[in-house]
């Protein structure tokens, strides 16, 4: 698909599109509304935190020359055209630009679309995604956080610039009326391995003070 | 009383919708707002600083910890907090938040550990070795959870030892005593321990050190066993010690259930009062229109406030204690007793401001200099209370002492305004109420168990 094909449809409403494909009153029409929902619990998200900034990724604004970028909130990625138009922000970890770059030159815009959410979080936290839903021109996804591994570096009381990219398994038009996000904190369970320090926490005596045994009511 | 109850009559047959058509003032969105025009105060000369203290914490435990005891507590802590690198480094341990969690938790170990020559009332080290051992267990489970060696389950017994522990000692009690007020000071607040920790610190999931997501909870789950722990060592110790001073020790089970009834009748009747005879949630919090006949003033007067946050207070604890007010003996005499001698006091407490907002009391000081003299009333009607004869008493001046800390703290902060003088104000008032409530309902029970 052509990137002014890609544009003329993103200003189409869904009905005008439903309606360009399938025809109003097509039994068929009521299929292609299906596919433009879904959920995907076990999304592709990649996440990037910016330790030293106010914002991940950057957008610049592709009708305006020599224009500043601006920080994208919450918004959709859907052509390749736009994504040559991200920048990520000054701050961010040089192998997390890689990343960023890699991943949205790996998506298919003929077939999926870029989501891009960003806030802030605590240094010492994570987020682990799980799952996202989309219908036609609302995103939601839901999510919990969690604590960080014991030897990764973060600051207490600290928080940070912080995006997550999902990688839609469907074509959607850029424009959002709708997006959300639910959790909660902390994750009821992990399965990341804490105990990864060298050091000694055996100690030393009995488990009480006075009460040998603590037992003999 | 009797036109109170005419009116709940009124209000039980009538419903909510009667009631605001009665009360009038009560929903109306046109009411005059207190704050939007409040009476002047010259706020410049309302007292900051007082040189006069509340009273220390009376003692209602006649033995005390000896040295041996209270170095033992001490060393319990240290050789929780050994293990522990000192100080611990970005280099040793980078995640920042666990590391600002251990070394808050060994901090607030060592500040709540009652200094070696330091005089306190037994049942306040008790609390402070208690509160000493859980920081400390928590910065060490904290630890253990992140080491690879480590394990926060080793760190104390298990949650299934401490519980039993716990409840074979709540069922030791009460012990004998050399008169039921006396058992009921004594053992009311040590039952208390192992009835809150059954009720809410060693049940459910939660508890489980093995359940917690990731070091920061595991190390809060080792602290709240240890807790419990150390107030069951505590409590047997100061059981066995106060039964070992007994020239005629008596059995005072029975007694202090008896008057825990007696005591829950009075309070069943009033709660019934106050739900216009809706028997199937008597343990809820009525609100403040209950209370009142007539409201002459605006609701967010600083008394009418002050009541509707003390009954607050009253009802968190009246849904959850101990209190027979249904007809099941209670099973743990002693906190039985004391909780609902607290309720008892306070339910006569609130009354005493409702009755003080229907005679039009704002309690809204008329001077700065009143602040002032709403303190020492309160100081001198607590102290009264902490100075009695009757342990009970003193007991219950346990309690109400605590609550000087948020009007003083309030008025101590930087530039109080009208309403930090007028809310410290009617809470003086409240301390002043509650304690000047406690000696009739402590007399009459005195009185009927012949002490």
């Amino acid at each position: 698909m052509s990137p002014t094909r890609r544009a003329l449809l993103s200003a189409l409403p869904v009905g005008a599109l439903a309606g360009c494909l399938s025809g109003a009153g097509d039994p068929e029409s009521e299929s292609v509304q299906r596919q433009a929902s879904g959920i995907d619990s076990d999304p592709t998200v990649l996440k990037v935190r910016n330790p030293d900034g106010d914002s991940v990724i950057l957008e610049r604004d592709e009708t305006a020359d020599e224009s500043e970028p601006m920080s994208i909130g919450r918004g959709l990625v859907t052509s390749a055209d736009q994504a040559a138009n991200l920048s990520v922000a000054d701050g961010v970890a040089d192998a997390d630009r890689s990343r960023v770059r890699s991943f949205l030159e790996e998506t298919d815009f003929d077939a999926e679309t870029v989501y891009v959410a960003s806030g802030r979080i605590e240094s010492c936290e994570r987020i682990r995604v799980r799952s996202v839903s989309w219908q036609p021109q609302r995103i939601e996804y839901s999510y919990c956080r969690e604590l960080r591994p014991s030897d990764e570096a973060c600051e207490s009381e600290t928080r940070v610039a912080h995006a997550l990219i999902f990688r839609l398994p469907v074509v959607l038009e850029r424009r959002l009326t709708g997006r959300g996000s639910s959790g909660r904190s902390p994750c009821r369970t992990t399965e990341t391995d804490y105990a990864v320090i060298e050091g000694n926490a055996t100690v030393p005596g009995n488990e009480t003070a006075i009460d040998e045994g603590g037992d003999g009511a | 009383m009797t036109r109170r109850l005419s009116r709940r009559e009124a209000l039980a047959v009538g419903g909510a919708a009667a009631f605001g058509a009665l009360a009038g003032c009560s929903g109306a969105g046109g009411e005059p707002r207190f704050w939007n025009d409040p009476p002047s105060l010259d706020v410049d000369a309302v007292p900051t600083a007082f040189d006069a203290s509340p009273p220390e914490r009376p003692r209602v435990v006649p033995v005390d910890f000896d040295p041996g005891a209270t170095a033992a507590f001490a060393d319990r802590v240290e050789r929780l907090l050994s293990p522990i690198p000192e100080p611990l480094t970005a280099e040793t341990l980078p995640n920042g938040e666990i590391r600002k969690q251990i070394e808050t938790e060994r901090t607030a170990a060592r500040e709540a550990l009652p200094a070696p020559a330091a005089s306190q009332v037994p049942l306040l080290a008790a609390e402070r070795y208690a509160t000493a051992r859980d920081h400390a267990a928590a910065a060490v489970g904290t630890w253990a959870a992140v080491t690879v060696e480590g394990d926060p389950g080793s760190v104390t017994a298990t949650i299934g030892t401490v519980r039993r522990r716990a409840h074979e000692t709540l069922e030791s009690l009460p012990g004998t005593a050399s008169d039921p007020i006396a058992g009921g000071a004594v053992y009311g607040p040590i039952e208390r321990w192992y009835d809150e920790s059954r009720r809410r610190t060693l049940v459910g999931g939660a508890a489980s050190v093995e359940g917690r997501a990731d070091p920061l909870r595991a190390g809060e789950s080792v602290g709240e066993v240890e807790r419990v722990q150390s107030y069951v060592e505590a409590g047997r110790y100061l059981r066995d010690r106060y039964r070992a001073s007994l020239a005629q020790p008596r059995p005072v089970a029975d007694p202090l259930a008896d008057a825990a009834e007696r005591i829950g009748a009075e309070i069943r009747d009033r709660l019934r009062e106050l739900h216009g005879g809706d028997t199937e949630r008597l343990r809820s919090n009525p609100g403040v229109e209950a209370l009142l006949d007539d409201r002459p003033i605006a609701r967010d007067a600083p008394s009418v406030s002050l009541l509707s946050r003390a009954l607050y207070r009253t009802f968190e604890d009246v849904r959850f204690d101990p209190i027979p007010i249904e007809d099941r003996r209670p099973e743990n005499p002693a906190t039985a007793l004391t909780r609902t001698l607290l309720a008892r006091v306070r339910l006569r407490g609130l009354d005493a401001v409702a009755s003080l907002i229907e005679e039009g009391e704002t309690l809204f000081p008329g001077d700065a200099a009143a602040v002032g003299e709403a303190r020492d009333a309160a100081i001198g009607s607590a102290g009264a209370l902490a100075a009695s004869e009757n342990p009970l008493d003193r007991w219950l001046a346990t309690r109400f002492l605590p609550r000087f800390g948020a009007p003083d703290v309030r008025l101590a902060a930087t530039d109080p305004d009208a309403r930090d003088a007028a809310e410290a104000f009617a809470e003086y008032r409240w301390i002043e109420a509650i304690a000047r409530e406690s000696k009739p309902v402590t007399t009459s029970l005195a009185e009927s168990l012949g002490s």
